[in-house]
């Protein structure tokens, strides 16, 4: 989040977008109900109509991956109303020209055809986040997970540029971050492409500087994401992998293909809590300890670094992931040596500049944001105040792709996965929770009334969804949640997997998978 | 920060009415567990800035020293219960303010504690329908905002002022509250007064699970009927709700319905409930079919 949570709170405008706020992240969901009862307008714009929506100023429900038109739309209509920020924009940014021009063929009247927004609500959509400042964006999955995810997003900064809301207190451009480290793992260098906070490991200076920090010849190559590794594994490439955290044999698109590519693999070890899917097929499984059995640090959404306190030592025979590591590290013959996470911590300010100013001490209950780079330094409620990280502001001209797989004759149905309330993620450590489990037993697959009418699907049957990769069969539940055409099935549940169906296709700049979007046919299950 | 400290370490009045200052309560709480009067005492410690309920016992006399007053709140008697429960014949000493020792006599009446093995050391504390002066700034309310004037139930209006709205604007209002509802049973979990072992809102029989909001009004409308006869008024409830439904105003109107029928005002002693009319034990086996 370029903004703080609790900023929120006093926007002018709140613009949601493919995020579930109140399902998903329910404490962020706080802010936006607040900011709306101070007098905020909200405007949310998601494929399924979620709870945030009855209290839009105005909701719609776009198809699914037509995000970019749908963006583009809303620029097209402020651009030809005056609303945006010229002095901003002249001031902060770059890439203008190109930008604007390439909003000229965005009329509302092209826009609706692709997105199912009708030019009127488009109209509002855009009129209440460019005459309302400062205006915050709040976005998660929906945007990203999509062949077209990087264009998504930047389609969502170009609108905050035009209308000045970036550097600004309440205003930004803010993902709401999956996971209580997500944010952590990623400053901490958890990429493939980047040491500690973001720096690139095809600059020189770096390599050599962690090189000499740590000791040991650094690679200065790009490494493989997770959906390059899949390929890798079944090209042969890939012999061994070690998964800590992760259970990619439900959160990987295209369970059948990712199935054949684990087989290929010499080595699995697989680190966790509990026995996932992946552990339980892997060859070694090392036991790591729980949150509540650790010591070190979390960084969370809003770049906000807190502490983490143990609070019972660990239970059997688990270690917390650092020792683990350490261990590991130090048995291949790179010696790893820390007196604990505090000595740990100490070593990421030094190698991230965003944390140098930061130490247990300073960190109290409440943390502190990074980019704090010195001990005297408060820490940073909200970026690019004065100016971009980048020094200018970087428009992208972005032009509408239609998803990798579009309904066809054969699989004529929209699929979109995602999350519901009561589980998190694969269900590792929710299903086994009895009151999260009471809450939601097992997968199911929403379907509008008027499809399931004309399928002779009642609320309770099962059916059975199949796309080009495979089939599940789910309980169906009808519900006005999608639209007649869309089709949504949580990813929680391992006996009715979601990522059998998913698409592995995957944006090729960021090579996140298109979970959000493919094809899919509908059965009466017999 | 000064002015905080202050606050904590104000003067503290014991059971007998004497005064005290939180020196005299530490040596009490010391004596206590020195002759063995209680086995462990619930009070709070101030961690990081942050006071924290905490349990004080024989193998942590000294920590004794750092029991702070003050201004904190928490539903130290729920956490009693559930000792209590796993251990019917321990002694546990408590600092109460009245909305605990209200909470204390509900669960008397209950059965959920047994007032023979609890020691009270009280506070002052905030204002309620049923203590009127006092002072806790826990509760000190948040003016309305706009929009939730407009279209939901101001979390300061009195039962009196929630029903000048019609029916229709009524149940308008207070759908638009509970449509708010995240379902993340905060209201239920911090209860000092809600220790039933199995509970009607997670009974999918009764309410629908798996969406949100929850089916409403109905999760809202079961937990309140719930509260009659049980809610004290402690606040705490709202305190934790997410989304600032006006939960108290909710309990308050339901325990006003209890006084008017039965004369009952809940919390304010600890004799016979008009809802817990147990009969005898049954020491019959059961009938063979």
């Amino acid at each position: 989040m370029t903004n703080s949570i609790e900023e929120i709170e006093d926007a002018a405008c709140i613009f949601i977008t493919g995020s579930n706020t109140s399902a998903c992240h329910p404490l962020i969901a706080r802010r936006v109900f607040r900011a709306k009862e101070k007098g905020a307008k909200l405007v949310v714009a998601d494929p399924r109509n979620i709870q945030l929506s009855r209290f839009a100023d105005v909701a719609v429900t776009q198809r699914v991956g037509s995000d970019v038109a749908m963006l583009n739309g809303m620029m097209h209509i402020i651009v030809k109303n005056d609303w945006h920020d010229k002095s901003y924009m002249e001031a902060r940014c770059e890439g203008v020209e190109e930008f604007l021009a390439a909003l000229d063929a965005y009329t509302p009247e092209k826009v609706e055809p692709i997105t199912g927004i009708a030019p009127a609500d488009l109209e509002k959509m855009a009129e209440l986040y460019a005459t309302n400042s400062p205006a915050s964006i709040l976005y998660a999955m929906g945007i990203t997970q999509h062949t077209t995810g990087v264009d998504n997003v930047k389609s969502i900064c170009n609108l905050a540029m035009l209308c000045g809301n970036v550097g600004v207190k309440s205003g930004g451009v803010n993902p709401l971050r999956g996971q209580n480290n997500v944010q952590g793992a990623c400053d901490m260098g958890g990429l493939p492409n980047v040491f500690p906070a973001y720096q690139p490991v095809t600059v020189e200076a770096n390599t050599e500087k962690f090189s000499q920090a740590w000791g040991k010849e650094l690679p200065n190559k790009i490494g493989l994401t997770i959906t390059d590794m899949v390929q890798a594994m079944i090209d042969g490439k890939l012999k061994a992998l070690y998964v800590i955290g992760e259970n990619p044999m439900l959160s990987d698109p295209d369970q059948n293909h990712l199935d054949k590519a684990l087989d290929k693999l010499e080595l699995l070890i697989c680190q966790d809590i509990y026995l996932t899917e992946t552990a339980a097929r892997s060859d070694i499984v090392l036991a790591a300890v729980s949150v509540a059995e650790k010591d070190g640090t979390f960084t969370n959404t809003e770049r906000r670094c807190m502490k983490v306190n143990k609070a019972i030592e660990p239970l059997g025979d688990t270690l917390a992931d650092w020792e683990i590591i350490s261990r590991l590290s130090t048995a291949m013959g790179y010696e790893m040596k820390y007196d604990g996470p505090e000595d740990i911590f100490k070593e990421v300010t030094t190698a991230a500049p965003s944390y140098a100013g930061m130490s247990y001490e300073r960190m109290g209950l409440d943390g502190l944001q990074w980019p704090c780079p010195n001990p005297e330094h408060p820490g940073t409620q909200f970026l690019h105040k004065e100016q971009f990280t980048r020094g200018k502001g970087l428009f992208h001209a972005i032009e509408y792709l239609d998803p990798a797989e579009m309904p066809d004759a054969e699989y004529p149905y929209f699929l979109t996965t995602g999350r519901m309330f009561a589980h998190y993620h694969t269900g590792t450590m929710t299903r086994v929770s009895p009151h999260l489990d009471a809450e939601q037993k097992d997968g199911y697959v929403e379907i509008h009334p008027e499809d399931a009418e004309t399928l002779a699907v009642k609320d309770g049957d099962t059916v059975k969804l199949s796309t080009r990769r495979g089939e599940i069969q789910v309980s169906a539940r009808v519900s006005n949640k999608v639209k007649p055409g869309l089709l949504f099935v949580p990813f929680h549940f391992a006996e009715s997997p979601a990522n059998v169906l998913t698409n592995a296709a995957a944006d090729p700049t960021a090579k996140i998978p298109e979970y959000k979007v493919c094809a899919v046919k509908i059965e009466k299950a017999a | 920060m000064e002015e905080q400290m202050k606050k904590w370490l104000e003067p503290f009045s014991t059971t007998d009415g004497k005064p005290s200052t939180l020196a005299t309560m530490q040596e009490q709480v010391k004596e206590w567990i020195d002759q063995d009067k209680i086995d462990v005492f619930l009070g709070y410690k101030m961690v990081q800035g942050h006071p924290l309920p905490h349990f004080f016992t024989k193998n942590n006399l000294d920590e004794v020293d750092e029991l702070i007053g003050g201004q904190a709140r928490y539903s130290l008697e729920k956490i009693a219960t559930k000792i209590a429960a796993e251990k019917p014949a321990i002694k546990i000493g408590l600092m109460v303010r009245d909305c605990n020792q209200r909470a204390l006599n509900v669960l008397y009446v209950w059965n959920q504690l047994n007032p023979e093995n609890v020691e009270t050391i009280n506070l002052n504390c905030c204002p309620s329908k049923l203590k009127k002066h006092a002072d806790c700034s826990y509760l000190e309310p948040e003016k309305a905002a706009v929009y939730k004037k407009e279209v939901g139930i101001d979390n300061n209006m009195d039962v009196e002022d929630a029903e000048v709205f019609d029916m229709e604007q009524r149940f308008k209002r207070w759908m638009y509250e509970f449509s708010k509802c995240i379902k993340c049973y905060g209201c239920r979990d911090i209860c000092p007064v809600c220790f039933c072992k199995e509970c009607s809102l997670e009974h999918p029989e009764l309410i629908a699970t798996g969406t949100l909001p929850p089916e409403n009004p109905i999760f809202h409308l079961v937990r309140a009927v719930h509260m009659g006869g049980r809610c004290i008024d402690c606040g705490l409830c709202e305190d934790a709700c997410p989304v600032d439904i006006p939960l108290r105003l909710l309990y308050r109107k339901v325990n006003a319905t209890v006084e008017d029928e039965f004369g009952y005002e809940t919390g304010t002693h600890a004799d016979q409930s008009p809802f817990n009319l147990l009969g005898d034990e049954v020491t019959l086996e059961p009938k063979p079919l």
